[in-house]
């Protein structure tokens, strides 16, 4: 028999999740779409559901420790209206959906959900953004990079819950300072689905490159950045860039396994994506 | 000087719309009536073999094939659409059974127990697979539902003595209505009558389409129209697949039911768009003059009939367009294959012949090295013409003030000359007609139009006819009318929502023909209620459709003889950019001109233009409808994509006035029209843009990259 918890608090939620099998819902702008039922009829939920959105102790946008914390239960559209949260995550978030859902649904679902077409996850993983997980046992801390393991599968314990997303200062001050280039691929201009998605960001000092990451979303099954590639561009003077990513390109290639699907074709994701890596080279070899 | 009936008023239901207080079927009847749930073919062809249905609770029904008192089927243009699958399956999503009962979680519980074993056979999805006769024949000898074949002038001798023959195919994919209220209806039974109230376009087609099924007399059926949240021709013959298997289940439950399809099951299982595959065959002269067109026109009529005939003839009568060429001939088929019905859409068949034409028209400028605007001007139609099917073009054709306006509006030349050398932009012109009003001798013979106005004793007049309020503006524009010709305030005038029992059948609300022909009767009988106006007593005047007497008689048997009393023609400009590294299309341009006769109320016809050319460009190349499997694969609003304002902020439009004699204050139609001409000037635009002809829509990035980026 499906239950629908609202706990009091967050102590009493980490309980809940402690002893039962339950769904967390913040939002639900994914899982009430998945779990849709006949009009008038309550959605056809797998297991017990319970709602944490509305408690307190998720609402929070910090800074601590060289963080900037975003609460779990933080929607979409109260970061858009946060001027501290990073460019890259801000241009993502403003292409999810419409008004009306970004007004529901929230940052930990858009991760938790785990999409390969999860319009945060790019940004995030180009910031080194990191989660707090956290359980009636303690708390762990985990990136964002590690912690989506594949199309709709993550590290989240059954018990645990999405404190917070944490992402480095040390990246939002140093954001405005580089080149960044984000990138949605949809079918129309709003309120669509992506074909793919790209983050790429490079800082510069006197020439050189001192910082370059590049985020590939849908191409793969999980979002595609290759660090080690990243640091054979690192270093490089401007002038040096073109004839290297001849050489870091492959990697890429390999890397980049779209799917055909309803949205768009395995080809098109693929060359778009190492097309729009291309122009952003180009344009960081210039200058 | 514009006519003073085009001053827009304010819409009548304006207010309820706008404010979200007008209640559609779902927000009706909400005292727990029965609800229906249908059950789905899961395969496209086959047999059933078996069934095994799970046991009933009491107060639960599954309703079948075996209890249709009368014939199991509908009565569309032909029967062959049963009510419900008995032996033959022909598509996925063809209803078995109508599962019945109050709550809706155990109708979903019977449902999932349902069990039928098929012996399944290979669909035939494509039109080869139909002309193949894959399997076996479906329908006739050859699985052609419909095949019209039309000659004017000679085709061979032009052929044999051309100086050069060009061809080239053209593509056009399904499409989705995606009207706002999916499909809706609610059925009980009041003594000896039937009752249905629906969200339709039609419903004395409804009522018709029953008669057979129900074995029952017409007047023992009765149809209330209910607020319709947009049709699109969606609604024009589907209520009739759904209306079946619900009546069937009134009669035999006696308890009324509400069914109404989620939008998920509407957009799986409703009809679509006819795709179509025009090859179109050019003799030319030594001067690149064009001799004769020999065209191959097919469409994809689905699993049933429903109304592809008529969907066909208009396309065969409409892919000349609006060019005179002296000798043409056209061998125009619809097919069976097993994918959900194709059915009516806004233009009818005329968006996929006038797409296909107007990019021939193109390719053969491109071919010749001639600018594509320069190369259609001597073949532009002029009053007195002759048309494809012998008939005659009456009234004045304006193409030639209209093009000037386009060119003014858009600065279609300069950029034309530009884009040559600008890559990535490009710009594209498109010329095309609609007939007004049903198919050759349809209204005369088929349709007999009558309608009804009544005035009481307090001098409030009233409009009787079956003609529906879908969202297009009727309910004011039927009013304007009568009230100008009445020379009474407009709120002394009202519209009388259709019910098949109060109004007479005044037909579909379909072809354009609703302000053009039967608006032409509330303005007849306005007149002569004004010359009998007794003030302070109740009056009645019925109106029937006359002929207009200066048309070329129509023969069904020749397909020669004037195809519409009369046409609305129109020229569109689009400009777009592609993305060199996507090849998304950014549309930078729209512009529209229009002669539909007389404008009745500018707004609601504004609304009409910008609605219909934004819907076509979603047609263009957003609304990707691909099927694989016996399904559709963009099967929800997320994937399934139509334009947002975000696509497409701005739509210049100019209206050139030509009063029509036979239409309501010279109105011609205009609801159709104005879809045609978008996906061939967006097909133009994109061609000029990457330097390939475009020969198929939706044109999609993935299409667009395949093309132009070969061999990488």
């Amino acid at each position: 028999m499906v239950k629908f918890f609202y706990p009091e608090s967050l102590s009493e939620a980490l309980d809940i999740k402690n002893s039962k099998k339950v769904l967390p819902l913040a939002g639900g702008t994914d899982l009430m779409v998945r779990y849709e039922n006949w009009s008038s009829l309550p959605a056809d939920f797998p297991s017990s559901v319970m709602t944490i959105g509305h408690l307190k102790e998720l609402q929070f946008v910090t800074e601590e420790k060289g963080y900037l914390c975003i609460g779990g239960g933080v929607t979409l559209n109260q970061l858009l209206n946060d001027s501290r949260i990073p460019r890259s995550l801000a241009l993502s978030l403003d292409e999810i959906a419409a008004p009306a859902l970004r007004n529901l649904a929230t940052l930990a679902g858009n991760i938790q959900n785990a999409s390969p077409a999860a319009d945060s996850l790019p940004p995030l993983i180009v910031a080194n953004a990191s989660l707090r997980l956290i359980s009636k046992n303690g708390s762990r801390k985990m990136t964002v990079r590690d912690f989506v393991t594949g199309p709709g599968k993550t590290s989240l314990n059954e018990n645990e819950l999405i404190e917070s997303v944490r992402i480095p200062l040390d990246f939002i001050r140093s954001e405005e300072k580089g080149h960044l280039i984000y990138r949605k691929v949809g079918t129309r201009k709003a309120n669509a689905l992506s074909k793919l998605s790209a983050c790429f960001w490079v800082l510069k000092d006197r020439g050189v490159i001192k910082d370059i990451r590049m985020s590939l979303g849908a191409v793969a099954a999980v979002v595609v950045r290759l660090e080690e590639s990243e640091e054979k561009l690192t270093g490089l003077k401007s002038g040096e860039l073109l004839s290297a990513w001849k050489d870091v390109r492959g990697d890429y290639e390999k890397a980049v396994r779209p799917i055909d699907d309803q949205r768009s074709t395995a080809v098109y994701r693929k060359r778009t994506a190492l097309k729009l890596m291309d122009a952003f080279i180009q344009e960081a070899s210039e200058d | 000087m514009p006519h003073s009936i085009s001053t827009s008023v304010r819409r009548k239901d304006a207010v309820a719309k706008a404010a979200g207080t007008m209640e559609y079927l779902a927000d009706q009847f909400p005292v727990s009536p029965l609800h229906g749930k249908c059950y789905y073919s899961s395969i496209s062809r086959g047999t059933i073999e078996s069934v095994s249905l799970p046991e009933l609770p009491e107060g639960y029904y599954i309703v079948g094939a075996d209890d249709i008192q009368g014939v199991n089927r509908l009565h569309m243009i032909i029967e062959d659409w049963p009510v419900f699958a008995d032996k033959e399956v022909r598509y996925l999503g063809q209803i078995i059974f109508l599962v019945v009962g109050p709550e809706k979680d155990v109708i979903l519980d019977l449902h999932k127990q349902i069990q039928i074993t098929y012996r399944e056979l290979t669909p035939c999805i494509t039109l080869e697979e139909s002309t193949a006769l894959l399997e076996g024949v479906q329908h006739g000898e050859d699985n052609v539902f419909t095949r019209y074949d039309i000659h004017h002038g000679q085709v061979e001798y032009p052929f044999e003595k051309a100086h050069r023959i060009l061809e080239k195919e053209y593509y056009t994919g399904h499409q989705e209505h995606v009207y706002m209220e999916p499909q809706s209806l609610f059925a009980h039974w009041e003594e000896d009558t039937f009752i249905l109230h629906a969200s339709a376009q039609c419903p004395f087609y409804i009522r018709k389409s029953l008669v057979n099924a129900l074995g029952m007399d017409k007047e023992k059926i009765r149809i209330i129209q209910t607020p319709t949240g947009g049709a699109f021709g969606g609604k024009e013959h589907f209520p009739d697949v759904l209306a079946g298997p619900l009546a069937v289940a009134v009669c035999k439950i006696k308890k009324p039911i509400k069914l109404v399809l989620d939008r998920k099951e509407d957009m799986a299982y409703s009809i679509k768009r006819h795709p179509s595959a025009i090859h179109i065959r050019t003799a030319l002269d030594k001067d690149g003059r064009i001799l004769a067109h020999d065209i191959d026109l097919r469409l994809d009529g689905g699993a049933f009939a429903s109304c592809s005939a008529v969907v066909l003839a208009r396309a065969v009568f409409t892919v000349g367009n609006v060019y005179n060429i002296n000798n043409i001939r056209i061998c125009g088929r619809v097919f069976c294959t097993n994918k959900p019905p194709s059915d009516a859409f806004r233009g009818f068949g005329a968006p996929q012949a006038i797409f296909a034409m107007e990019s021939h028209m193109n390719f053969l400028a491109y071919a010749l090295g001639i600018d594509p605007l320069a190369f259609r001007q001597p073949y532009l139609m002029k009053q007195g013409d002759p048309t494809s099917t012998d008939g005659k073009i009456h009234e004045e054709v304006m193409l030639p003030e209209m093009t000037r306006r386009i060119l003014e509006m858009s600065g279609y030349e300069k950029k034309y000359q530009d884009y040559k050398t600008r890559p990535n932009w490009g710009i594209g012109l498109s010329y095309f007609f609609h007939g007004s009003g049903f198919t050759g001798n349809g209204e005369r013979d088929l349709i007999k139009a009558r309608i009804y106005l009544k005035k009481n004793r307090k001098d409030q007049v009233f409009i009787y006819g079956s003609n529906v309020e879908m969202g297009q503006g009727i309910s004011t524009t039927f009013c304007k009318v009568a009230s100008k010709a009445l020379d009474i305030p407009i709120d002394q005038v009202h519209f009388v929502e259709p019910d098949t029992e109060i109004v007479p059948d005044s037909g579909p609300t379909v072809a354009s023909r609703s302000i053009s022909v039967v608006g032409f009767l509330v303005q007849k009988a306005a007149k002569r209620l004004k010359a009998e106006w007794k003030s302070g007593e109740d009056q009645s005047i019925i109106q029937d459709y006359e002929a207009p007497t200066h048309m070329v008689p129509w023969d069904q048997e020749t397909l020669t003889g004037d195809a519409y009393p009369a046409y609305s023609w129109g020229v569109n400009v689009i400009e777009v950019e592609v993305d060199p590294l996507s090849y998304e299309v950014n549309t930078k341009g729209i512009w529209g001109v229009y002669e539909m006769g007389v404008p009745i109320d500018r707004q609601i016809v504004e609304g009409q233009i910008i609605g219909g050319m934004i819907q076509a460009l979603g047609y263009s190349y957003l609304e990707k409808l691909e099927f694989s499997q016996g399904r559709f694969r963009q099967a929800t609003m997320s994937d399934y994509m139509i334009p947002t304002s975000m696509d497409f902020p701005t739509t210049q439009c100019d209206i050139v006035d030509n009063p029509f004699e036979y239409g309501a204050f010279g109105a011609k139609g205009a609801g159709e029209m104005v879809f045609d001409g978008a996906a061939p000037a967006f097909g133009a635009a994109v061609s000029q843009a990457v330097d390939t002809i475009i020969d198929e829509v939706p044109v999609l990035p993935e299409t667009l990259m395949e093309l132009t980026d070969e061999g990488r």
